[in-house]
C-alpha cells in the first residue's frame, strides 16, 4: 500500500518538475523584450482604449511613446495629470493643452426639427444617413439613433427622451471617438472651459432652416452684437475660440430660435415642454437677465477707475449637467 | 402628402419564406412519425410528446423573459426542439425527466449560447444525450409496441423481450412488457441475435421497439422527403450521412455477416432517419456550404457506425451529430465557396 | 434557342403585366423643370446658364467637370428661373437649373451624322455620344463615353446589350425593344464600331417573347444576335449577363472590359443612335410608372427634370394611400422621402407601393439557413459579410470579398429572417472605402 503512495508521489512530483522546467525554458526562449518604460506607462494610462490618442488602444500609445513617435499630451481622458506623469517617465517637457470636451452641435430633436420619412432598417446613424439622405427634414441635424453613444467609452453621451444626443461635459474626456461615429459630422471638440455654444450645423439660408427646424441658426447675427467671439459664416453662427472677449450669459436669450446652448444649464428653452418647468426656467432666465444688467452696470461704473476688474463669473454649477440625464 | 413615406435600403420586396414558416413546416413534417408513435405506444407516447413540447415552450418563454428579449415563441423553434427531443425519448419516460431534458435543450444548449441562431450544439440532441448519461436505466427501458396480432404487412408482429428472445405479440400483451431494442441486442450479442429480423420490412414500417420517433423509418423518410421537396433542407447532409452508414454496413456485413448486421438493419433501425433528416440538417448547427454539408454528413456517418459497431453504446447518432456540431465552425471556415470572378476567366 | 443563365439568383414576383402590353405614351412637359447637375456617376456638371437666360430644348445647361462626368441639356424651352440647390433623388439637395417652360418646345439646332455614320471616325462618334450627355440608362447612370473608351489593350471583342430587364415591375426596356428595335440595333452597331468589336449580342429574358421576336427581326443582316435568357433575377447584372451569354467570368475586382466585353443597356443603345444619327441629346427617357398605389400604370416618355408630382397627376393620381415611393425597381431602387423630386437620366421606373406592401416587421435572428449563400450571384457569403460589417471587422469582410458584392438584393430578398443584409454590406463597403480614402490622404 505504502509503495503505491510513494510511487504516486514520485510520479506526480516528477511530472511537476519536468513541466516547470519546460515552462522555465519556454519563458527564456520565447521571452519578449519589453521596454520597462512601456510597463510603467501602461500603469498610469487610463486603460479605456478609447483611441483618442490616435493609436490602437493604450498599449499602442505606450509603444508609440517609447518609440518617441507620440507626444505625452495626446491622451485626452488622462488630461494634465497623466500628461505630466508621462513626461516624468519619458523625461521630456510636457506642453499642457487645454482640455476639450465634445458637444453635439444640434438642438433639434424631432419635436423641433421634424422627421420627413419613416425609416426602416439598420438602426445606426450611418445607415439611416445613407438612406434617402436621412429621415430628418434637416439634412444636417442629429438623427438620434445613438451611434455616438454606443462608441463612447465613458458614458458621456446621453440620448434624451426626444432622441437627441447630448454630451455630459462632466464625463466627457474629449477623446473624439464620437466625432468619427457621427455620419453628419455635427459633433465637435470645444475647450472645456467654454460654456456657450451654437448648437446648429445647418449652413442654409434662414428660410430653408426655418422650414426644417425651429431651433436652427438662421444667421441673424444678433449674437455677434453681444460678443466679438461670435462670428457668422454665411448663415451659420459659431464661436471663434481664437478671438479674445467676454461672452455675456444673456447671449443665449437674444438668439431668436434658441440655438445657443448654455453648458451650465445643459438645456435650451425649446427643449422644455412641461409647462411648470418651463415657467421656472423662464423665471430663471429673467433673473439671469437682471444679473447680467447689474453686472454690466457695475462694469461700466468700475471701468472709470478700476481697469483690471474682472467680469463677475458665476461659479460653474456642478449639478447642471445632470439635467440632461434627468431628461433621458 | 401629409403622411410620411417609408424609406429603407433596397431591396424593397421580400420572399415568402419566413423563419417561423420554416420551423412550423418541420414540425408538420414530423407529425406522421409522431402520430405513428401514438398509435404504437399509446398513452405513454402521448404523455411524453405533449409534456416535453409544453415544458420546452414554457422554458423558452421563461428564458426569453429573463434575457429581456421579445417573446420568441412565435418562431416555433421551441416547439420544434421539444418535439424533436420527445421523439428521441423512450415512451413512458417520467415527465420530470422530460422536463430535465427540455431544460438542458432550451436553456443550457440554446439560451446560454445567446438564443436562436447562436447555439453551437443541436438543442434536442444535447437534451437527449444529457438524459442518456444522467438516467441510463430509464432511457433504455423500452416499451413493446402495440401488437395487433398481425402487422400491416400481414404477418405476425414480433418484438424482443427482455431476454432478447423474439416473441410474437398478441393484443393481450400490449404495453405489458419492456424490451430491448434491436440495436441494443446487436451491441450486446452480435448480428446473430438480430438475424431473424435484419431484413424484415418491419424495420422500415417501424413496428419495433425503440424511442418514439426512431421506430418508423418510413414515416420519417416521408417527412424528410417533404422537407426536401419544400426546399427546407438540401439533399447533401441526409444523403452523405445515410450513404456513409450504408457503405460501412455493406463492407462490414460482407466481411463477417455473423458479427455485423445488414445494410437494411443499420439504415432503418435506431435514430439514423430522424438524425439524418431532422437533427443533422438543423440550420444553426450544421455547415452552410454544400461541400461542408457533405463533409459533415460523412463525418456523422462514420462516427455513428464506429460507435454502433465497436463502441460501448448501442446507438451513436446523437453522439455523432453533437461531435460534428462542434466541428461546424472549422468546416465552414474550410469550405467557403470560391467567389465569382476567380474561376472561369482562364477558360474564356 | 436554349435560355442561358448564371448560378444563384432568385425568382421574385415580376408584376410586369400591368404595363408590359401598354404602348408607351408621351408625357406633356410640365410648366417647370428642375434639372439637377448630378444625374450621373462622377463629378457633378457645372451649370453654364444663369437665372434669366433663355434656353432651348436640347441646349447645354451643364458642362462636364473632368472625364468621368456628363453634359446636361435643357429638356424644355423657356427661361431659367434659378440655379440653386433643389431636392433630388439622392435625398440631399443638388445644384439644379430650374427652367420655366414657355411651351414653345423650340429646339436647339441638332447636328447628327445621319444614316451614314459609318463614315465617321471613332473619335467623332465618341464625341457625339459625349456631347449628347449619355449615361447608362439602366439605373447606375455611368457616363457612356467613358464606357466606350476602354484602354486599347483590353481587346474588346463583344458588345452585349442588356435587354434582360430582370427588375420586377419595370417594362420600359421591354416596350422600347418592341417600339424602337431599329434604334436599339443601330445603337449597338455604333457601339461596336467605336469599340472595334466584331460581335454583338442582345440578351433578353425569355418572358419577353414578343421583344425577342422584334429584336430577332431587327438584327437580320447584322453581326448581332439575340440571346434568350432564363427568367431569373439578377439576370441583367453586367457580370451575370456576361457569364450567362459568353461563359466568361469578369475577374474579381475587374470590369467587364477585363473580360473583353462592354455591356450597354438597350435604352442606352437607342440613345446612342439618337445622339449619333440625329444629334439628339439625352433630355427625355422612358419611365415605367407602376405599383398598386398609382391609379393608371403606364410607360411614359418623360422629359428630364419633370417632377414626380407631375407624373402622378398624369397617371390619375395616387390610389388610396402612398406608403413608399421607389425610384427604379423594387430590388435595387432607391426609396424617396418625397414626390417633390425630379426625374433624371437614370430613372428607369417610379414604383408606388401602398403602406400594406411595406414590410415593417422587425428582423428575426439569423438561423444560418444558407439561403442567402445559395441566392448570391457573386457566390459570396452575405450573412457572414453582414455580421462582420455590423461589428466593423472590415479587414476580414474585405478578405471574404465584400467589395465584390453587386448589391443586387437577392440575399435580403431570400432571407427568411428579413435581415437587412444588403444594407449592412453596403455600410461595410463604404467603411472600407472611407478607410482607404483616409489612408491615401495620410
Amino acid at each position: 500500500m505504502s509503495s503505491v503512495i510513494i510511487i504516486a508521489v514520485i510520479v506526480m512530483s516528477g511530472v511537476g518538475v519536468v513541466m516547470s522546467a519546460m515552462l522555465a525554458v519556454g519563458r527564456k526562449v520565447f521571452a519578449v523584450e519589453v521596454d520597462e518604460r512601456h510597463e510603467k506607462l501602461m500603469e498610469i494610462l487610463p486603460g479605456a482604449n478609447c483611441g483618442g490618442c490616435g493609436y490602437p488602444g493604450c498599449s499602442g500609445y505606450a509603444a508609440a511613446l517609447v518609440e518617441g513617435k507620440a507626444v505625452p499630451s495626446a491622451c485626452p481622458p488622462g488630461g494634465a495629470e497623466v500628461s505630466s506623469a508621462i513626461g516624468k517617465i519619458m523625461g521630456v517637457e510636457v506642453s499642457l493643452q487645454e482640455p476639450k470636451v465634445a458637444i453635439v452641435a444640434c438642438a433639434g430633436d424631432p419635436t423641433l426639427a421634424p422627421e420627413r420619412a419613416a425609416y426602416l432598417g439598420v438602426s445606426t446613424c450611418a445607415a439611416a444617413h445613407a438612406v434617402a439622405g436621412g429621415f430628418k427634414a434637416c439634412t444636417h441635424g442629429c438623427l438620434g439613433l445613438g451611434s455616438c453613444q454606443s462608441v463612447c467609452k465613458f458614458d458621456a453621451i446621453v440620448m434624451t427622451a426626444n432622441k437627441l444626443a447630448v454630451v455630459r461635459a462632466d464625463k466627457c474626456t474629449g477623446c473624439g471617438a464620437c466625432l468619427e461615429a457621427c455620419p453628419r459630422a455635427i459633433i465637435r471638440l470645444v475647450p472645456k472651459s467654454q460654456d456657450l455654444h451654437v448648437l446648429c450645423c445647418n449652413p442654409d439660408k434662414a428660410k430653408d432652416v426655418k422650414a426644417v427646424c425651429q431651433v436652427g441658426c438662421t444667421g441673424c447675427k444678433l449674437c455677434t452684437k453681444q460678443s466679438p467671439r461670435f462670428v457668422v459664416d454665411g448663415f451659420l453662427a459659431r464661436v471663434d475660440w481664437a478671438v479674445e472677449g467676454d461672452i455675456p450669459r444673456t447671449v443665449s436669450f437674444v438668439c431668436a430660435p434658441g440655438a445657443i446652448f448654455d453648458a451650465r444649464q445643459n438645456k435650451i428653452l425649446p427643449w422644455i415642454t412641461e409647462p411648470s418647468e418651463r415657467r421656472d426656467f423662464e423665471k430663471k432666465v429673467e433673473l439671469w437677465k437682471e444679473e447680467e444688467k447689474a453686472r454690466k452696470a457695475m462694469a461700466k461704473a468700475g471701468a472709470g477707475g478700476d481697469g483690471d476688474q474682472k467680469p463677475a463669473r458665476q461659479p460653474k454649477a456642478q449639478s447642471a449637467v445632470e439635467n440632461a440625464g434627468g431628461q433621458a | 402628402m401629409d403622411k410620411k413615406l417609408f424609406v429603407s435600403s433596397s431591396p424593397h420586396v421580400h420572399g415568402q419564406v419566413s423563419t417561423p414558416a420554416i420551423m412550423w413546416t418541420v414540425v408538420l413534417s414530423l407529425l406522421p412519425a409522431t402520430l405513428w408513435s401514438f398509435y404504437l405506444f399509446g398513452l405513454p407516447a402521448v404523455t411524453v410528446v405533449l409534456g416535453t413540447v409544453a415544458l420546452t415552450a414554457a422554458l423558452e418563454a421563461i428564458s426569453n423573459k429573463v434575457a429581456g428579449g421579445p417573446l420568441a415563441l412565435r418562431d416555433g423553434s421551441a416547439v420544434l426542439t421539444g418535439l424533436l427531443l420527445a421523439l428521441t425519448l423512450p415512451p413512458g419516460l417520467p415527465l420530470w425527466m422530460c422536463g430535465a431534458g427540455a431544460f438542458v435543450s432550451v436553456v443550457v444548449a440554446k439560451a446560454f449560447f445567446g438564443g436562436l441562431g447562436q447555439n453551437l450544439f443541436n438543442p434536442a440532441m444535447t437534451g437527449r444525450v444529457f438524459l442518456l448519461i444522467a438516467f441510463p436505466a430509464a432511457m433504455t427501458k423500452w416499451l413493446v409496441p402495440r401488437g395487433t396480432g398481425e402487422s400491416l404487412l400481414g404477418h405476425p408482429v414480433t418484438a424482443y423481450d427482455t431476454a432478447g428472445k423474439l416473441v410474437e405479440l398478441t393484443s393481450a400483451k400490449v404495453d405489458a412488457i419492456t424490451a430491448a431494442t434491436p440495436l441494443g441486442l446487436l451491441c450486446e450479442k452480435g448480428a446473430g441475435a438480430v438475424a431473424a429480423i435484419q431484413n424484415s420490412p418491419d424495420l422500415f414500417i417501424g413496428q419495433l421497439n425503440g424511442s418514439l420517433g426512431e421506430t418508423s423509418a418510413a414515416f420519417l423518410l416521408l417527412g424528410g422527403l417533404f422537407l426536401l421537396v419544400r426546399r427546407i433542407i438540401t439533399w447533401h447532409i441526409p444523403v452523405a450521412y445515410i450513404g456513409t452508414v450504408a457503405v460501412i454496413a455493406a463492407i462490414t456485413h460482407a466481411v463477417d455477416p455473423a458479427q455485423y448486421a445488414s445494410v437494411a438493419f443499420h439504415v432503418f433501425t435506431g435514430g439514423l432517419m430522424i438524425g439524418a433528416f431532422f437533427m443533422a440538417t438543423d440550420y444553426v448547427t450544421s455547415p452552410m456550404y454544400p461541400m461542408g454539408k457533405l463533409i459533415f454528413g460523412v463525418g456523422c456517418g462514420v462516427l455513428t457506425m464506429v460507435i454502433r459497431l465497436w463502441g460501448g453504446y448501442p446507438e451513436g447518432v446523437s453522439f455523432a451529430v453533437l461531435l460534428l456540431n462542434a466541428c461546424v465552425p472549422i468546416i465552414d471556415n474550410a469550405t467557403r465557396p470560391k467567389k465569382f470572378g476567380l474561376t472561369k476567366l482562364a477558360a474564356a | 434557342m436554349k435560355a442561358l443563365t448564371f448560378r444563384g439568383g432568385v425568382h421574385p414576383r415580376y408584376n410586369k403585366d400591368r404595363t408590359a402590353g401598354v404602348k408607351t405614351a408621351l408625357l406633356a412637359p410640365p410648366n417647370e423643370v428642375v434639372i439637377p447637375m448630378t444625374q450621373h456617376i462622377g463629378a457633378p456638371a457645372k451649370p453654364v446658364v444663369e437665372a434669366g437666360a433663355q434656353v432651348l430644348v436640347g441646349q447645354v445647361v451643364g458642362e462636364p467637370v473632368g472625364f468621368v462626368s456628363a453634359f446636361i441639356h435643357s429638356s424644355v424651352s423657356g427661361k431659367v428661373k434659378a440655379v440653386e440647390p433643389r431636392p433630388s433623388m439622392s435625398g440631399v439637395p443638388a445644384m439644379s437649373v430650374v427652367i420655366e417652360n414657355d411651351s414653345q418646345d423650340s429646339a436647339a439646332p441638332m447636328k447628327g451624322r445621319g444614316e451614314n455614320w459609318g463614315k465617321a471616325s471613332k473619335d467623332e462618334l465618341k464625341e457625339l455620344v459625349r456631347r449628347g450627355g449619355l449615361v447608362g440608362m439602366g439605373g447606375a447612370a455611368f457616363p457612356t463615353h467613358v464606357k466606350l473608351s476602354p484602354p486599347p489593350d483590353k481587346g474588346i471583342d463583344t458588345v452585349i446589350l442588356n435587354g434582360a430587364e430582370c427588375e420586377p415591375f419595370l417594362t420600359s426596356d421591354h416596350r422600347l425593344m418592341l417600339e424602337r428595335p431599329k434604334a436599339v440595333v443601330e445603337g449597338c452597331r455604333i457601339a461596336m464600331a467605336i469599340l472595334g468589336a466584331a460581335q454583338g449580342v442582345i440578351g433578353i429574358e425569355a418572358n419577353k417573347l414578343d421583344a425577342i421576336g422584334a429584336m430577332t427581326e431587327a438584327v437580320k443582316g447584322t453581326s448581332i444576335r439575340v440571346q434568350p435568357l432564363e427568367i431569373k433575377y439578377p439576370q441583367g447584372a453586367e457580370k451575370q449577363l456576361i457569364d450567362a451569354i459568353l461563359g466568361r467570368e469578369v475577374p474579381s475586382g475587374g470590369l467587364p472590359m477585363d473580360a473583353r466585353v462592354v455591356v450597354q443597356n438597350v435604352g442606352t443603345a437607342a440613345a446612342i443612335a439618337d445622339a449619333v444619327i440625329d444629334g439628339k441629346p439625352l433630355y427625355e427617357r422612358v419611365v415605367t410608372v407602376t405599383g398598386s398605389a398609382i391609379k393608371e400604370a403606364k410607360n411614359l416618355i418623360v422629359r428630364v427634370g419633370t417632377p414626380v408630382t407631375h407624373i402622378v397627376e398624369a397617371c390619375g393620381g395616387v390610389s388610396g394611400e402612398l406608403g413608399k415611393l421607389i425610384c427604379g425597381g423594387p430590388m435595387m431602387g432607391n426609396a424617396q422621402h418625397t414626390d417633390l423630386v425630379p426625374v433624371t437620366k437614370g430613372t428607369s421606373g417610379l414604383l408606388f407601393l401602398c403602406p400594406a406592401e411595406v414590410d415593417t416587421r422587425p428582423a428575426d435572428p439569423c438561423i444560418r439557413c444558407g439561403r442567402c449563400v445559395r441566392a448570391c450571384p457573386m457566390r459570396l457569403m452575405p450573412t457572414e459579410l453582414a455580421k462582420l460589417s455590423a461589428v466593423g471587422r472590415t479587414s476580414e469582410s474585405e478578405a471574404f470579398g465584400i467589395l465584390d458584392c453587386i448589391e443586387c438584393g437577392s440575399c435580403s430578398y431570400e432571407c427568411p429572417s428579413r435581415l437587412p443584409l444588403v444594407q449592412e454590406i453596403r455600410l461595410g463597403k463604404s467603411a472600407i472605402h472611407a478607410a482607404r480614402r483616409k489612408q491615401s490622404k495620410k
